[in-house]
């Protein structure tokens, strides 16, 4: 379990948006795999196989329905440092950047913000992305080309807004 | 790949790469010490409790050596009651003897709601699910607000709901006994069981997914699962059920019931 965790653990923080939740949620995550170890099919890779647990277990461990939408984005927003820039003006407009970008993101549906944050953000496979997302992996390329398009006409949106 | 499209993911993969997690906490160490810790209690209690042993010798000679040569009536009874704790798998339902007080102070929680109770039939009375009887409105609760319910005047409102596993998102199962052809012998007609979560850790985890001859199907235009009886390893071994898995609204769905595949759509899509 030691070689997961930190993976498990980050996964569990963007379902749950809080540290303290994430780990109660990976720990019981971790005790609910080991005694299913029996039922894991021989010839499975282990880490999609644990992350959907990890996953499930977070999702349950957010405390109501009402804090769902934000969770994501407020652990997103409330991670993300000033990046290193080369000119105040280029730090100003990469934040502006980063800010329209999780704007956007706050504006797609649970199903796509996950499918980005499988693959963008946490650089899963497809397989580890479907296991998660409880979807064939065959649509897991589907489903995000689907979420991308979105983002772009979330962007779209705002820019127009603005 | 159009260059605006990598632009995108470019930024994307950079902006997860800039969150700042909060340290990973030793995780496997603590999850070690949870399971020592529950493995030294189970030491403890068999050493605090050496006559549960004989116990188990004396349950063990009741279901090989004594109910063969008692009444049938009898023999049926007593098995009822070895075959229920048996069946029984953390987190999933199975069927038991409960009590009885119990049952009644449920169903007077559900009256007005139920059309059970007084009207069940012999093996209906003997069918009872061994998760804790609650009330639809502890069911709500236990959901966070996202129960689901089939919205058909045939269904009408479940006869019995009960917890299903001990945490609180556990999830429930839902009980219609008498609305549908009845499934086998076991008094009931439809099965409902909701757990918050995707359908594939809730239903089709471990051994489940092994041999399952499962048809891809729409419910209401999400993807779903069906199984033809006999097909899909059942949560109770005591239901010879149609099983049909779906997701909605964040909950996982499992409806075990007789009628055909269109007819078992038609009742999940009817799910709100």
């Amino acid at each position: 379990m030691r070689g997961y965790q930190e993976v498990a653990f980050r996964t569990a923080y963007l379902i749950t948006g809080d540290a303290s939740e994430a780990e109660d949620a990976t720990q019981e995550a971790f005790v609910k795999a080991y005694r299913a170890l029996g039922r894991f099919r021989s010839g499975a890779r282990f880490r999609p196989w644990l992350l959907a647990i990890v996953a499930n277990e977070a999702r349950n461990q957010r405390r109501s329905a009402a804090r769902r939408a934000g969770l994501f984005l407020r652990a997103t927003r409330e991670g993300t440092p000033e990046s290193n820039p080369s000119s105040p003006e280029a730090a100003v407009l990469a934040s502006e950047r980063r800010e329209e970008l999780l704007e956007a993101l706050g504006g797609l549906r649970e199903e796509a913000r996950w499918a980005i944050a499988c693959r963008y953000f946490l650089g899963f496979s497809e397989e580890e992305t479907a296991a998660i997302l409880g979807c064939a992996r065959g649509t897991v390329k589907s489903r995000l080309s689907r979420a991308l398009k979105s983002l772009r006409a979330e962007i779209a949106k705002e820019g127009d807004a603005g | 790949m159009p260059d605006r499209e990598r632009e995108l993911e470019r930024e994307l993969r950079a902006l997860g790469a800039l969150i700042d997690y909060p340290p990973t906490p030793d995780l496997a160490r603590a999850t070690r010490n949870l399971l020592d810790e529950e493995a030294d209690r189970f030491r403890r209690f068999r050493l605090a409790f050496p006559t549960l042993r004989w116990a188990a010798v004396a349950a063990a000679f009741v279901l090989i050596v004594a109910i063969p040569t008692l009444s049938p009536t009898l023999r049926a009874t007593i098995s009822g009651w070895f075959v229920a704790g048996g069946s029984q798998s953390a987190g999933r339902p199975a069927l038991d003897a409960g009590s009885s007080e119990r049952e009644s102070e449920a169903n007077a929680a559900a009256s007005g709601v139920s059309k059970s109770g007084e009207a069940a039939t012999s093996s209906a009375l003997t069918t009872r699910f061994s998760g804790e009887r609650i009330t639809l409105r502890e069911a709500r609760a236990r959901m966070e607000g996202a129960l689901l319910l089939p919205d058909t005047p045939k269904l009408g409102k479940p006869d019995q709901v009960y917890a299903l596993g001990t945490s609180q998102n556990d999830g429930v199962v839902l009980v219609y006994r008498e609305s549908l052809p009845p499934l086998g012998d076991t008094g009931l007609s439809l099965v409902l069981t909701e757990v918050p979560g995707d359908i594939e850790p809730a239903y089709l985890a471990g051994e489940t997914a092994v041999g399952s001859k499962l048809d891809r199907v729409s419910v209401d235009g999400r993807p779903g699962y069906w199984s033809a009886a006999g097909s899909l390893p059942q949560m109770d071994r005591h239901l010879p059920s149609n099983v049909l898995l779906w997701e909605q609204r964040g909950v996982a769905l499992r409806l075990e019931a007789d009628p055909p595949k269109e007819q078992a759509i038609r009742i999940a899509e009817s799910v709100r």
